[in-house]
């Protein structure tokens, strides 16, 4: 049984090392980020005309947005985000996880300007560490998101059999014990204290 | 050298168990968001600023937190009446309206359960938050994703040195970084 399982943990392992680098990445990314707001770097704005068909609804003006550029992995822009700013201008993101595309529609001047912000790399792979919808529209991030819950289960697994090969092979190994107990102890303890 | 790798390999898994049991359950919440009931209660209450407490919506805060309001200024919001303000800290929501004419804050206070619990810790990163407890999980967020690189590299290691097992770890290995370094390189350079 325990030959199997020391198996089945390294094998799982293996299947997974990538996507734990990922995970680890992902956290470091997110240690020192050093603010709400995320660094990145945004190219210098440049502008294109664009005229859309008198009376059409924000809705439309969005999807005519989208159309025309089709920018990769984005999507069209949802219901929830479609606001006039005060100047009565469309702002329209489309977001990505390698950055942002920020497009200003300015109806007094019939053009649209557009903004590309870079996301860095630590960053990338925070957000692709977050890709789980399986309904994706892009092909790569959808088979991104199935191996993404390939790991997820993966880790409980790994974390589960190697509680079991501990306590299978070395259980009276004391300072294992007092790994256990000290990590188990502080989860614990911050859980109850933030409670 | 191999017994130091399995060793360190041990203790950091079992160390961080919890800590990673926690991201794999709260990421199978996300992940599946119909399996778990993330229902929260609301309750409400009523708390008098003292007068000695400038208009300052930070200076009303840290009243509020004397109180017991604990977690992290989210955001302020001015209105006709005075602010709105949130608290926040992991399973617990504070949604303050202040009133400057009658110095009263009336505060809604949303509380998840289990699954909302775990799902808000595993978003924290970082320590710059105003909330102490944030940074203290901030920091064992770094160490958990140090652990977490250790043990891919350290259980490389130990596979490599078990001979018999050479053969497939290459395959499933090549599987993985074929799969999953392609993928990253696609959608990185879409």
């Amino acid at each position: 049984m325990r030959e199997w399982i020391k198996k089945i943990h390294m094998y799982i392992g293996l299947l997974n090392f990538s996507n734990l680098i990922v995970f680890g990445i992902a956290g470091l990314a997110a240690t020192f980020q050093g603010g709400r707001e995320r660094q990145s770097v945004t190219e210098p704005p440049r502008y294109e005309s664009f005229t859309p068909p008198v009376g059409a609804t924000d809705r439309q003006i969005a999807d005519l947005v989208f159309d025309r550029f089709r920018f990769p992995l984005a999507g069209p822009i949802p219901n929830w985000a479609l606001h006039r700013d005060e100047a009565g201008n469309l702002p329209l993101e489309f977001w990505t996880v390698n950055g942002q595309r920020r497009l200003l529609y300015v109806p007094k001047e019939n053009r649209l300007r557009i903004e590309i912000v870079h996301k860095s790399l630590p960053f990338f792979l925070d957000d692709m560490h977050t890709v789980t919808d399986l309904q994706q529209a892009d092909w790569r991030l959808r088979m991104w998101a199935w191996y993404n819950h390939f790991a997820i289960w993966s880790l409980l697994g790994m974390a589960i059999s190697g509680v079991y090969l501990w306590l299978a092979s070395r259980p009276s190994y004391r300072i294992a014990q007092y790994s256990f107990a000290g990590g188990a102890a502080i989860f614990i303890l911050l859980y109850a204290a933030t409670r | 050298m191999y017994k130091v790798l399995r060793n360190t390999h041990l203790f950091l898994g079992i160390a961080a168990f919890l800590f990673v049991t926690m991201y794999g359950l709260s990421s199978v919440q996300m992940a599946h968001q119909t399996w778990f009931s993330m229902k929260s209660e609301v309750a409400e209450t009523r708390l008098t600023v003292s007068p000695e407490t400038s208009e300052d919506p930070r200076a009303i805060t840290a009243e509020l937190r004397r109180a017991g309001l604990r977690g992290e200024l989210r955001d302020v919001e001015t209105n006709a009446a005075g602010y709105r303000i949130y608290i926040q800290r992991p399973g617990t929501f504070y949604r303050i309206d202040y009133t400057r004419a009658t110095r009263e804050a009336k505060v809604r206070i949303q509380t998840t359960g289990f699954m909302g619990m775990l799902n808000r810790i595993h978003h924290i990163g970082g320590t710059w938050h105003d909330y102490w407890l944030i940074n203290v999980w901030g920091i064992f967020v770094a160490l958990v994703s140090v652990t977490l690189i250790l043990l891919g590299a350290t259980g490389i290691y130990l596979w490599f040195k078990t001979h018999g097992e050479r053969a497939i770890g290459v395959v499933l290995l090549a599987i993985n970084l074929g799969i999953c370094v392609t993928l990253l390189v696609l959608v990185r350079t879409a």
